[in-house]
């Protein structure tokens, strides 16, 4: 059944607005990925590496409920993570030793013991020395509504 | 974004189990045979269908109530589905059909939620001529499919 434009935004909405996963009063984090990885839904977050330490923690999102729109260009429709104030940036410090490489994002919850979801970076990114700053582009789950039946 | 499956799953059973495919006990979606050729789209509204009339049947035609919405996992290609209608005797359902309904043809149907809100259509894949009375069309796995394909 093909519902109607309404009704399947509310998927976005309610996904947003869920308490229970994306809008968890315990704010979400976005970990950096340290290690090549392809992104599957069945992906569990024993199977990634994540980059701690020398500045690349994990950094918790703002909690609550997220934003939730429809992109102008697509149609599809799009929660979008709130980024903390000063944003999803990473910078290395400490004394940095060996090359750590950037191969994605893993949304994970705020203690650290589920993932939530996953996105890559190609080609990886490489730290090598302190001082090297890393920004996160816009995190999205784009929904395609159209192919709802 | 890639969500896990779990994630994905849960949201499509938050989407079935949520107003307007759920509401409260004694609001009951109700599924409307339509009488005119159309073409799904998220985008139609229920003033661009044509409804077949409450005169056209002994029993004004509806097989969902709230607490019958079902949601599970399409065992062979994953997709999260959203099945209205939880009883063998809610799935099929038999148009009894008054004699101003023959000669009427079904394309397809629409259901509607609380105040007769469309929420969603379904097409037939052949329309389905009214010739007689009490003519049975069924309605078996009707319902929403949410392929995992869609989230990215």
């Amino acid at each position: 059944m093909k519902p109607t434009r309404t009704l399947a935004q509310t998927l976005a909405s309610l996904a947003a607005a869920d308490t229970a996963n994306l809008a968890n009063v315990s704010a979400n984090k976005i970990a950096l990925i340290g290690a090549n990885f392809t992104p599957s839904l069945d992906r569990v977050l024993a199977d990634l590496t994540l980059l701690s330490g020398n500045g690349l923690d994990p950094i918790a999102l703002t909690a609550g409920a997220q934003n939730e729109g429809t992109d102008p260009t697509t149609g599809e429709a799009v929660i979008d993570l709130k980024e903390p104030a000063g944003g999803l940036r990473w910078e290395t410090s400490g004394g940095l030793a060996v090359e750590k490489q950037i191969h994605g994002y893993a949304l994970i919850n705020n203690a650290g013991t589920v993932l939530l979801g996953m996105q890559r970076v190609d080609p990886p990114i490489s730290l090598t020395v302190d001082n090297q700053v890393h920004v996160a582009p816009e995190l999205t789950f784009k929904l395609d509504l159209n192919m709802i039946t | 974004m890639l969500p896990t499956r779990t994630l994905f799953e849960f949201w499509g059973q938050l989407w079935g189990t949520t107003s307007p495919l759920q509401e409260p006990e004694g609001i009951t979606p109700k599924i409307r045979l339509i009488v005119e050729d159309f073409t799904p789209s998220l985008d139609l509204t229920l003033a661009s269908l044509e409804l077949a009339a409450d005169a056209d049947f002994q029993r004004e035609p509806f097989i969902t109530a709230s607490e019958d919405v079902q949601h599970g996992v399409d065992p062979v290609n994953g997709d999260k589905r959203i099945d209205l209608g939880g009883s063998q005797d809610n799935l099929h359902f038999t148009f009894d059909s008054n004699v101003s309904a023959i000669g009427k043809t079904a394309y397809g149907t629409a259901l509607l939620g609380n105040g007769d809100v469309l929420l969603g259509t379904h097409k037939f894949a052949q329309p389905i001529a009214i010739t007689r009375t009490k003519q049975l069309i069924d309605l078996v796995d009707h319902g929403f499919r949410l392929p995992t394909s869609m989230v990215r």
